[in-house]
């Protein structure tokens, strides 16, 4: 009967100690935890540079039209950061506060912009605003804005031209008139 | 020879019983809930967005218990399973505390990027509670989009 225990108790202690370090070398438990992050829409816009100033008068010749001279010839800057989702595209419009006077027209125009991300296209030849335009109509500049950055740097972005000229179909209606000022605002707006 | 096999399984189950790690288990809380947006830009409008962003300190927590001597060995894997993932970021976790107990705890101090594959953030030995780690994302950027990005963190503990 002394033999036989023996023989029992060997070996099962000899499957245990085999088995042990196999089972609790293992893996005892896994944990998750949860990681979010909400990219939400980002639309900043800022124009940089001077105003511009023109004057008219003068004439070239006898009978011609008159001469717009534009004191501050440079461009200003569109500088924007816009963050949408990838089905949606931005647009910056741009609009006056007051029309142009009679027998004038500004154009406003949009150079191509630099940046990373989509920074969209110039409307070609710009926009022009007249004695007809009506207050705070938005008028787009630049179209098929996504995600991007045009940067801040002083010539970064989209580069902005205003050319004040006659207006030959309304000319007649020009008047002599003191200065006006005319406030242009830019918006990033959905397309 | 029933009764004279009784000794043998005795002896089992005193092993079992005495072996390391039988109990041995962790809990994991917390997670990491992060807003990009507009607060967000690296400068005036036309500038980037900040790209790195870290959690608080004890943004998770972990617990391990249930070991039965303070030289119980056991390790804390993680790795990264995507929801819904951009693969311009990074995730990294570190840990940010020793957290309390009688065992001992090391690694994981500094930041470590998580991947699809499971890697060692630390170890130790004995049962250690509240053990404080930091997620940090890097990697943000506008090209990004607008969206709801997401994924999970697993943690596995081994018996070493």
């Amino acid at each position: 009967m002394i033999r036989k225990s023996t023989f029992l108790t060997i070996p099962v202690v000899a499957l245990v100690l085999a088995l042990s370090p196999m089972v609790f070398a293992d893996e005892v438990a896994t944990s998750t935890i949860d990681v979010a992050i909400d990219v939400t829409a980002v639309a900043a816009i800022t124009v940089t540079g001077t105003n511009q100033s023109f004057t008219v008068g003068g004439s070239p010749a006898a009978g011609a039209l008159p001469i717009v001279n534009a004191t501050a010839n440079v461009p200003t800057y569109l500088q924007y950061t816009s963050v949408v989702p990838t089905t949606e595209t931005r647009a910056v419009a741009v609009q006056a506060d007051a029309a142009v006077p009679a027998g004038l027209k500004l154009n406003i125009r949009a150079g191509t912009p630099t940046g990373d991300g989509g920074v969209g296209t110039p409307v070609a030849g710009g926009v022009s605003i007249g004695s007809t335009y009506v207050g705070a109509t938005d008028l787009t500049i630049i179209t098929g804005i996504t995600s991007c950055a045009t940067g801040t740097g002083a010539t970064q972005g989209a580069p902005v031209y205003y050319t004040l000229a006659i207006d030959e179909a309304t000319f007649s209606n020009l008047e002599t008139t003191t200065t006006q000022t005319i406030t242009l605002t830019f918006t990033l707006v959905g397309s | 020879m029933r009764i004279l096999a009784r000794p043998s399984c005795i002896a089992l189950l005193a092993l079992l019983a005495a072996s390391p790690g039988h109990a041995l288990s962790f809990t994991v809380s917390g997670g990491w809930s992060l807003t990009v947006g507009t607060s967000d830009l690296a400068g005036p409008a036309g500038s980037g967005l900040e790209p790195q962003y870290q959690s608080a300190a004890n943004a998770v927590l972990v617990d391990i218990s249930g070991a039965l001597l303070d030289t119980e060995p056991w390790t804390v894997t993680i790795h990264r399973v995507d929801v819904s993932w951009d693969g311009s970021l990074s995730l990294s976790m570190a840990r940010t505390s020793e957290g309390l107990g009688a065992g001992s705890i090391s690694g994981g101090l500094t930041l470590q990027p998580l991947t699809l594959t499971a890697q060692t953030l630390f170890q130790g030995t004995g049962n250690r509670s509240s053990i404080q780690l930091q997620l940090e994302l890097d990697g943000v950027s506008v090209s990004i989009g607008s969206r709801i990005l997401a994924a999970q963190v697993v943690f596995t503990l081994l018996d070493t």
